[in-house]
């Protein structure tokens, strides 16, 4: 272990941390105003119960060593879970970083989360207000305040999933930097040619979401 | 590159089955839609007693018994 990969991981886990409520605002914008504090508490609120339910018993039935499906309580509670090695970092910060990936989701979260979405829309079906009013996004600063601070957030969560500093993390960093610049970039041309303006709220989405690995 | 695809497919027609399995068990023990009162009126007044955006009053305040957190009585 040395000092510069303990520091990096440590900003890292801060930054994918900021994540959740950065979509907090992201999805709290996008709602109408009568529904915006549930939409961001949604977010918000599972930062305290996830974090303590994930230190407790979520780390080890993900980490400790296990079947291939699922890990045994053998880190439950945090037992054993210390300043020891584990890879470039302490095994305690692994765990912290892991568990704000946690939040902050994956490729894998996304798909699963896009089908189960669908499917739950499907089921449930639209909003009574759907076809008799416009439902509108209420706060568009606050969708480009939470896009701004989830592209922020990524730097954290893919240069960090190296675990450590180093070149694997540099070109992930790279990569976070460009690949929502390029998509930004083409989304203005496409808008700009479509409608002959740029519009806020797509912009801000296209921003936020290819950084996603 | 065909298994990453293969991959996706499978998450997809995996958890999209849970989900609507989770769905339909929930719906035997508690409604799923909220009350057509309690949607118009909006979640942040209903299950938080509070607002966003106020008008120089502050934020009111609606006490938990007056609206049900499932929305059943709305």
């Amino acid at each position: 272990m040395n000092n510069a990969d303990i520091a990096w991981m440590l900003v890292a886990t801060a930054l994918v941390l900021l994540m959740t409520p950065a979509l907090a605002f992201f999805y709290g914008g996008l709602v109408r105003s009568k529904n915006a504090l549930n939409t961001m508490m949604m977010s918000f609120v599972a930062l305290g119960p996830v974090a303590v339910v994930w230190a407790l018993l979520g780390y080890s039935l993900a980490f400790a060593p296990g079947n291939p499906v699922i890990g045994s309580l053998a880190f439950a509670g945090l037992r054993g879970v210390g300043f020891e090695a584990q890879g470039a970092i302490p095994h305690l910060l692994f765990m912290c970083f892991q568990g704000a990936l946690d939040f902050a989701g994956g490729a894998v979260v996304h798909v699963n989360a896009a089908s189960a979405a669908l499917v739950a829309a499907l089921v449930v079906g639209p909003r009574k207000d759907y076809g008799r009013h416009a439902i509108l996004p209420h706060n568009v600063p606050f969708v480009m305040l939470g896009a701004g601070l989830l592209w922020f957030g990524w730097f954290g969560f893919n240069a960090g999933s190296a675990l450590s500093a180093g070149t694997t993390a540099t070109l992930a960093f790279a990569n976070t930097l460009l690949a929502p610049a390029a998509t930004l970039a083409t989304w203005t041309l496409i808008d700009l040619l479509r409608g002959g303006r740029v519009t806020a709220v797509p912009t801000a989405c296209w921003a936020a979401t290819p950084a996603r690995c | 590159m065909l298994t990453q695809f293969a991959s996706v497919l499978i998450v997809l027609a995996y958890s999209g089955g849970m989900t609507f399995v989770l769905l339909k068990l929930l719906s035997l023990v508690m409604p799923l839609r909220l009350g057509e009162r309690h949607e118009g009126l909006g979640l942040d007044v209903t299950d938080h007693g509070e607002e966003a955006y106020t008008h120089g009053d502050g934020a009111i305040l609606v006490k938990p018994k007056e609206f049900s957190m499932a929305g059943g009585r709305l």
